[in-house]
């Protein structure tokens, strides 16, 4: 009889093919009894988890294999004014939120083209999306109006319309005269105070750059579920040279 | 097309209506301001007035004050 520990030592690896036998002593002789290789392999690996395969059976990093050794390149670690800028001094790192003023909200900020010709015509207009308006906004117009050219009287208005047209708008606003060489350029400012039903529109039809004094006041009736077009538009006393526009309009909301 | 329709002592344009406060200003031969009392209305010959259509806002106007 020979021990197991007594047996030679195998070169390669179990293999399925492999065979233990054992012979077991009967009242008759020998009982013979083996498993194989395969068997034994079997039974070990139960309740092993599978070899893992990239891709397959364990996730990549940005396609990069986490199989074998090293380390897989990642972005280092934030860190507040090093590697991650920082709002008004306020770290962006952590949970929760930071709040940002929104007052005032800068709608828009667009450039006129030149209107020549004696008739009234839209210079620039700008999209006032329904739903931005709520009771007690003011819209604050900002304008600069340039005239290059030309020293006929010249007026600059401001219409608000559903449409960006000029037909059926409303005026509320009306610029100073733009005449002579000493009157090529304004700065035309108006602030239009909303009550939830109506804008407050002052001296509409009154030449004057700013509404920085005292006046009339019209209501404008402004539902604001509606989209609305503030329309710049210029009207020229002659059809040539004179050449006007709404330069540079900036269009914002106060709260 | 934008249609006025006359009313007394005024107009209604999108279903709204208009009441005159003073007369028309007329911008050039195809341009007008309104007052109304929801404020000043600028109008031109591409709108009708009753459905009717105009080649100069003299014309344009006469239909609209002739309530």
């Amino acid at each position: 009889m020979i021990k197991i520990s007594e047996l030679t030592p195998k070169s390669a690896p179990l293999a399925d093919t492999d065979l233990l036998e054992i012979a077991e002593e009967t009242m008759g002789g020998f009982e013979s009894k083996s498993i194989t290789g395969h068997e034994i392999l079997a039974t070990a690996r139960t309740g092993m988890q599978p070899e893992l395969v990239s891709g397959t059976s364990i996730k990549t990093v940005n396609s990069t294999s986490l199989l074998g050794s090293g380390d897989v390149a990642v972005q280092s670690t934030l860190v507040s004014g090093t590697n991650i800028k920082t709002v008004n001094s306020t770290s962006l790192l952590g949970s929760g939120n930071i709040a940002i003023s929104s007052n005032p909200k800068t709608l828009a900020s667009v450039n006129g083209v030149a209107v020549v010709g004696t008739a009234n015509q839209i210079s620039a207009s700008v999209l006032i999306p329904s739903g931005t308006l709520v009771t007690n906004n003011t819209i604050f117009i900002r304008d600069l109006i340039v005239k290059t050219t030309g020293t006929v009287t010249s007026t600059p208005r401001l219409y608000i319309n559903t449409t960006n047209s000029l037909t059926g708008a409303t005026l509320i606003g009306t610029a100073g005269y733009m005449t002579s060489v000493t009157q090529y350029s304004q700065q035309f400012w108006r602030n239009f105070f909303f009550d939830g039903t109506n804008i407050y529109v002052y001296s509409s039809g009154t030449n004057i750059s700013s509404d920085l004094t005292s006046g009339a006041i019209t209501l404008v009736p402004l539902n604001p579920v509606n989209d609305y077009y503030l329309i710049f538009a210029i009207q020229n006393g002659t059809a040539t040279p004179d050449s006007v526009s709404h330069k540079r309009v900036i269009v914002q909301i106060y709260d | 097309m934008i249609n006025l329709t006359t009313i007394q002592k005024g107009f209604i344009m999108r279903e709204s209506e208009y009441y005159f406060e003073g007369e028309a200003e007329i911008l050039d031969e195809t341009q007008a301001h309104v007052p109304t009392d929801n404020g000043v209305i600028f109008c031109d010959t591409s709108m009708s007035v009753n459905e009717k259509n105009f080649d100069n806002i003299n014309d344009f106007l006469n239909e609209l004050y002739e309530q």
